[in-house]
């Protein structure tokens, strides 16, 4: 408990100092993580390209496309209530659910509508219908599909197919031949998709996107590689790609140096509580609490921006270079306190308060 | 019983190497309770080396030294720090106060390290004895940001926090101008006349020793009493 209350007051004393301290750390901390992701994002378009290049150039009825396709949507067979104006009758459909990545990835012209409408908030999902009902589900309206499996579904329809298409003149859906068909995909994604596309740099307004929405539909990578291949955005990221170097590199110069010139102050106060009744051991125990603590609250604040960027950001394994600093400067400490614990506590008042 | 007693104390630095310094040369003394001893000597006499031994900063090499009628060195680590924390307050030169804590937590160290003191009872003594020092409205100031005068009364505050037997001075007022001096001084003679607190304190300044009861000499590590 006093060893608690002795760490914490000398954590706490001259609290401006030491958030200044910290808050430096947290703003380093910070820019080397956005640093690590954007190269991160830089490696992982790398890869990206590669996975999705040869997708676009797939040929329609090639069997890998269709493989892809039942993959990746979720195909199911429903009993669809048409109530038009004139004719009430239940229909069986193919329907498909499926993320925006693959409408993306496997391209399909509509003859009306575009796959990516926006103002579809109180929607639960789009729906591009086949030709043949495109009266009674008009383009760029609201409407009620009520499945019998499911219940109402409320939809937009941003699209109408070109033809009532079957599986053997598509790559781009599962039809059946015998089975009008319809397309749904949830509007959510669609709507945050619409509005990175709408933006004018694509790069940072991508940012915006709920990653909630693109993880579960798996969609920032073609979305990405798409913004890239169309607007040449590659070369633009060799700049930060050198900045997060340089960055990174003065951020570990500021963070030894603010350990080192610590290394004297903390000599001189593992002296004091020395002098006042402290044995070494206990001495260099509260030093120790004292480095940990000082490390570890802007480490852990860092953790947090980094996790709150993580997310805002959709990147990948980011947090390793955060853990590797953490742990460098847990080691740092340690080897400080190791040569402190070997000073006799004499020598320093002698040295330190010239006696 | 005298509170200190030394008898041939042997004191080197750097034994054995090329650099060796034999500052204590078989010091021998007496010191009873409640005596206000004056440690007079030219730079590099041992004065220090001396202070640090008779507070258990430091050990010695050879011969005996008796705190309280009993032997010191056979005692442990953990021993020996809980009489500097219980028995001994030590005040130094340059005050060797943790300089970006403020006054409290300063006073508050040697409390916070002692087992017997109860943590609620930590802030009311650290405050009294500001306050018994005439620097009670200082105590949330960081210490770098008082005088020099005050300072020294923040590091005495702190030294006598657990009622120590003996309070051991190194060159206490060397930083300090004449007038704050003279203060220390009688903060120093309030010590050890109204709480019977043994003094001793190391100084060059011949006015300053001379207001002690008792003078030692200290000349290239040996003491002699009259000069
Ligand atoms: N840590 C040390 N290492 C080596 N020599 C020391 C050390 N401390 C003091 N000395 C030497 O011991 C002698 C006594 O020093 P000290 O006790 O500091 O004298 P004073 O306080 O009277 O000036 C001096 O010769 C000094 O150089
Ligand atoms: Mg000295």
């Amino acid at each position: 408990m006093k060893l608690f209350q002795l760490v914490c007051s000398a954590v706490s004393r001259d609290l401006f100092k030491r958030i200044l301290v910290s808050l430096e750390l947290i703003v380093g901390l910070v820019l080397l993580y956005l640093c690590t992701g954007l190269l991160e994002k830089y490696r992982s378009i790398d890869q990206l390209m590669e996975k999705y290049a040869d997708m676009a150039a797939v040929e329609p009825n090639d069997p890998e496309q269709i493989a892809y396709a039942q993959a990746h949507g979720t195909l199911f067979e429903a009993t669809v209530m048409l109530t038009g104006e004139n004719e009430t009758g239940a229909q069986r459909f193919f329907g498909e659910i499926n993320s925006l990545a693959y409408y993306q990835a496997v391209p399909m012209e509509l003859a009306e509508g575009t796959w990516f409408e926006a103002d579809v908030q109180d929607c639960q999902y789009l729906a591009v219908v086949p030709y043949s009902l495109r009266g009674r589900f008009p383009c760029g309206q609201r409407c009620e599909l009520y499945f019998l499996e499911t219940g109402p579904i409320s939809t937009y329809v941003c699209g109408v197919m070109p033809s009532d298409l079957t599986f053997g003149n598509t790559g781009a859906v599962y039809f059946d031949d015998t089975n009008l068909s319809i397309l749904l995909c949830p509007t959510e994604a669609v709507r945050d998709y619409t509005e990175g596309r709408l933006a004018s740099h694509r790069y940072v307004k991508l940012d915006e996107i709920d990653p909630g929405a693109l993880r579960v539909l798996d969609i920032d990578a073609v979305a990405l590689v798409k913004d890239l291949i169309h607007e040449g955005n590659r070369q633009s990221m060799a700049a930060p790609g050198f900045l997060c170097i340089t960055l990174l590199v003065l951020f570990g110069t500021a963070l030894l140096g603010e350990v080192f010139l610590s290394a004297r102050e903390n000599e001189k106060d593992y002296a004091i509580r020395f002098l006042c009744g402290a044995s070494v051991r206990k001495a260099v125990l509260i030093q120790g609490g004292v480095n940990i603590a000082i490390i570890l609250i802007p480490y852990l604040l860092s953790l947090v921006a980094a996790f709150a960027l993580k997310i805002r950001l959709y990147l990948h394994s980011t947090l390793w270079p955060l853990l590797a600093l953490t742990m460098g400067s847990v080691v740092l400490s340690f080897v400080q306190l190791t040569a402190l614990s070997r000073k006799s506590p004499a020598q320093i008042i002698g040295r330190r308060f010239r006696q | 019983m005298s509170l200190i007693r030394l008898d041939h104390l042997e004191k080197y630095y750097n034994k054995g190497k090329e650099t060796q310094v034999h500052a204590l040369k078989g010091v021998s003394l007496e010191i009873e309770s409640g005596e206000m001893v004056a440690l007079m000597g030219v730079s590099g006499s041992g004065k220090s080396t001396l202070l640090h031994i008779l507070g258990f900063l430091d050990s010695f090499d050879g011969g005996r030294y008796d705190f309280e009628g009993a032997g010191t060195s056979s005692l442990k680590a953990e021993e020996l720090a809980r009489l500097r924390n219980e028995k001994i307050g030590f005040v130094m030169q340059n005050f060797g106060l943790i300089l970006h804590q403020n006054a409290l937590q300063n006073v508050s160290l040697p409390l916070l390290l002692n087992k017997k003191t109860k943590y609620a009872r930590i802030r009311p003594r650290a405050l009294r004895l500001l306050q018994d020092l005439g620097i009670g409205e200082k105590a949330d100031v960081p210490v770098d940001q008082l005088s020099g005068g005050q300072q020294q009364r923040v590091a005495i505050a702190r030294a006598i926090a657990n009622k120590p037997k003996l309070l051991l001075a190194d060159e206490p007022t060397g930083a300090l101008d004449s007038q704050t001096a003279e203060e220390v001084m009688q903060i120093f003679h309030r010590l050890n006349e109204e709480k019977g607190m043994t003094v001793i304190l190391a100084t060059h300044d011949p006015r300053i020793a001379a207001e002690c009861s008792r003078i030692l000499y200290l000349e290239d590590g040996r003491i002699n009493e009259t000069q």
